[in-house]
């Protein structure tokens, strides 16, 4: 007995400090990029571009900025009304079963797509076959591959959550479900979905495999043309790491790119909450 | 009229996400097949040397897979029992204003991305290798899984913890009644109830481990030597391909082994998701 | 003659719900359909207007013809509940305004003009009692309402689109005495126009409100009559117990 009341403790102990590790990650990863970071950013690091010898040893950060923000934009762009087709299929529509089930099956692959594969495919497919070369919209189609499952997942279960007794009210009346969804369901699930959106995006702005091969370049002179490569905030990071340009400007770099990530990232928790109510 | 049109237009569309997931499959094949009549797919698999450029040409990628699996398995033996630690401490032991903390810390570390883990990584724990064990280079496949530790830790935690709240309350109610602990019910009740939702996460987080580009990319050395331990560096998969892509030729068998390395890779993790999803049917189709 | 009921069966997986149902029902008079909890008195009605089969597992054969054209034989599925409206028995508000819910189905069968929509707004809120309440407030949220003030909105939303039939499921079991009592004077007043029939477990309501009472058993018809005869002389021993309380 005296044995039991030990293991007990001793697992207790186990689970409440599994519990806080996960907490400890978190603030000192923050913490850590902070503390090594803060120094690096100030008005010239964010709206200069990259200078000094090797490139990126000074100067700033703009082009990246511009660039990611140019990514994630055209990868929802390009994403977002498949998605919410197939989502609003899988909520509303689907009455079989079996087209339900592969459907699904194939977000949820698609959701556990390597982002290199995804990065191989839209080389070979955008970059060569069709001649875009390495492209920001290249890059961009590569991304909005890669966060299509996102938004669908989010905004299927978005409308998943919406009270039943709307949609049967609704058609008991006789409308269709479209009229239904766009009077009802969807001004309901909006919050939900513009979650999902903005997780996508911040998904979009931290993935590296797929523009690495497909759409960054280590410095452009512009951020914007869809036919030339861009500079983007994480291949900026790698580059400065990998390179060694420069260990600061890398830290500085990781923190705006993870700032602007958890930015996103609360904004959509928060977005999402509000949903479930 | 349109409106009623709106559904098969739906219906069309998602089918196109089938059809673009099935194209991606049929363009490995495609763009990786002059390799596979060069080499026989087994000695591409097992074969040890790459070397795509000498004369005659070398493909096998038995070197990488094998990195790719110290790397993925060494972070699930790290990441299952400290995931499962976490997912009952939230499903069952945290208070609530606890629970409040840790679910958005969870989604916070899904929300940091793969190269912020590999950087850190590179300069903390390589760094921290180098000084305490005097090595010249600490890159190695067990930093590399650490970081991937970390990485999957939010998808084990977050799914073993749905797997566990799914146990309907009265088994809790009747053991603790008996007058069991509560770890003791934890673990003996709990945790065999929900073991295939526990498998499912364990399945979910190898197939996320073995495909993750930018931290092995900038953590496990990139040295092509057939690892024979945990701390040996090593070069998995998705860090070959995205090394060499850039610098392969177009319609060459290099580029081609790498569609084909990228095909086995594909393969692997489709695999790994569809089990997941019949495992999933199984389970519902279990349940009343 | 309104509404026929041929032959309807309904199952649901591989237990059969309703069996071989016949009835009929006239135009301007109020029905009743009354029975124990389960017996498919919910299933019944919302097999009326094409709205059970919005759920999942159902298998429904027979006919059910509208002035004698078959709705199950019928393409469009918006028409026929249009033209049978159904409510249901937890009040819904649906998150508009209350304007807005009454104007939800006339909207979507077209209807564009102010005026007109003004008027549908006022007329069917006068019909269902709720006028004098909302008037001042038609733009608030329909949320902000009562529970009876909701399910009389409920029925104005179908009135709106100038149903040929009406059903109600149970409509006040989740109401207090008042709010039925609105109700009830509501339904017998709309009994003059429209054919009603409302399911109600609720003896004393059928009683108050019916021109004619079926009684279901175990998804079969057991009885029909005059609401007066069935309640004063049944003729089977099944409606003597439930009537009088013995059973079930």
């Amino acid at each position: 007995m005296l044995l039991r009341r030990l293991l007990d403790t001793l697992w207790l102990i186990a689970f409440w400090s599994a519990g806080l590790l996960l907490l400890l990650v978190l603030i000192s990863i923050l913490g850590y990029l902070v503390y090594r970071g803060h120094s690096v950013i100030n008005l010239e690091f964010l709206l200069a571009s990259p200078k000094g010898l090797p490139l990126g040893a000074e100067g700033g950060i703009l082009p990246a900025i511009k660039g990611t923000l140019c990514l994630v934009l055209l990868a929802v762009a390009a994403a977002i009304l498949p998605a919410l087709a197939t989502a609003v299929y899988l909520a509303e529509y689907a009455r079989q079963e079996g087209i339900r089930q592969v459907i699904n099956t194939t977000v949820q692959c698609m959701a556990g797509l390597p982002s290199i594969v995804t990065g191989l495919f839209c080389y070979a497919l955008f970059v060569v076959r069709l001649g875009f070369g390495i492209s920001l919209l290249a890059g961009g189609l590569a991304l909005g591959m890669m966060v299509f499952p996102v938004i669908v997942v989010t905004a299927r279960d978005a409308l998943l959550a919406v009270n039943n007794h709307y949609r049967m009210v609704g058609l008991s009346l006789g409308v269709s479900r479209w009229y239904l969804l766009i009077r009802i369901l969807l001004p309901q699930a909006a919050a939900g979905i513009l979650g999902g959106i903005l997780l996508a995006m911040g998904y979009a702005a931290g993935a590296t495999a797929p523009i690495m091969v497909t759409a960054a370049a280590i410095a452009t002179p512009s951020a914007g043309n869809l036919w030339e490569p861009v500079m983007a905030l994480p291949y900026h990071l790698y580059i400065l790491f990998s390179q060694q340009v420069s260990l600061d400007k890398a830290y500085g770099t990781a923190l705006v790119l993870v700032s602007l990530l958890l930015i996103l990232n609360i904004i959509a928790m928060w977005l999402r909450h509000r949903n479930g109510r | 009229m349109m409106q009623e049109r709106m559904g098969t237009i739906c219906l069309l569309v998602a089918g196109c996400s089938t059809l673009l997931l099935i194209s991606v499959l049929l363009f490995m094949v495609l763009e990786s097949w002059p390799v596979w009549s060069a080499v026989s797919p087994l000695a591409f698999i097992l074969g040890t040397d790459w070397n795509p450029l000498a004369e005659p040409l070398q493909l096998g990628i038995g070197t990488m897979i094998l990195s790719t699996l110290w790397t993925a398995l060494g972070a699930l033996l790290l990441a299952v029992p400290l995931g499962l630690c976490c997912a009952i401490f939230l499903a069952e032991f945290a208070p609530q204003w606890m629970a409040n903390i840790l679910r958005p810390v969870l989604n916070l570390l899904t929300g940091i991305p793969s190269v912020v883990y590999g950087f850190l990584g590179a300069t903390v724990l390589v760094k921290f290798f180098e000084i305490n064990f005097a090595m010249a280079s600490g890159e190695s496949l067990f930093c590399a899984s650490l970081v991937l530790t970390i990485m999957v830790l939010p998808y084990i935690i977050s799914t073993s913890e749905s797997a566990l709240r799914a146990i309907p309350p009265e088994y809790r109610q009747v053991s603790l009644a008996l007058g069991v602990s509560k770890p003791y019910l934890t673990l003996r009740v709990l945790l065999p109830l929900a073991k295939r939702g526990l498998l499912g996460a364990i399945i979910l987080s190898f197939g996320r481990a073995a495909g993750e580009t930018m931290a092995v990319l900038m953590l496990a050395g990139n040295t092509m030597v057939l690892p024979t331990s945990w701390f040996s560096k090593g070069e998995p998969l998705p860090a070959l391909i995205a090394l060499e892509l850039g610098t392969s030729e177009v319609g060459s068998l290099h580029y081609q082994g790498l569609f084909a390395a990228g095909l086995v890779l594909l393969l692997f993790v489709l695999g790994m998701n569809l089990l997941l999803a019949l495992f999933r049917r199984d389970r519902r189709s279990g349940v009343s | 003659m309104s509404l026929q009921i041929e032959n309807l069966q309904v199952r649901f997986g591989s237990s059969q719900i309703l069996k071989d149902i016949q009835l009929s029902f006239n135009e301007r008079k109020l029905y009743a359909i009354i029975g124990p909890s389960g017996c498919g008195k919910t299933t019944l009605l919302k097999s009326l207007n094409r709205t059970l089969e919005l759920e999942r597992g159902y298998l429904i054969s027979g006919k059910v013809k509208l002035y004698g054209e078959d709705i199950y034989e019928h393409r469009d599925t918006s028409l026929i509940r249009q033209r049978i409206g159904l409510v249901f028995q937890t009040p819904v508000a649906l998150p508009l305004s209350i304007k807005e819910n009454v104007l939800f189905g006339v909207r979507y069968f077209g209807e564009r003009n102010k005026t007109k929509l003004n008027e549908i707004c006022e007329k069917c809120l006068q019909q269902a009692g709720l006028w004098e309440e909302v008037k001042d407030k038609l733009n608030n949220p329909a949320k902000e309402l009562s529970g009876g003030q909701i399910q009389r909105l409920s029925i104005a939303r179908v009135l709106a689109v100038s149903p040929e039939v009406l059903l109600l499921d149970e409509p006040c079991s989740n109401l207090d005495p008042a709010a039925t009592q609105m109700i009830e004077e509501l339904l017998k007043g709309l009994a003059k126009q429209l054919t009603i029939i409302l399911v109600t477990h609720n003896l004393f309501q059928a009683k108050r409100v019916a021109d004619v009472t079926t009684f279901l058993l175990n998804g079969q018809v057991v009885e029909v009559g005059e609401t007066e005869t069935l309640f004063l002389n049944p003729q089977k021993q099944e409606t003597k117990d439930f009537i009088s309380g013995l059973t079930y």
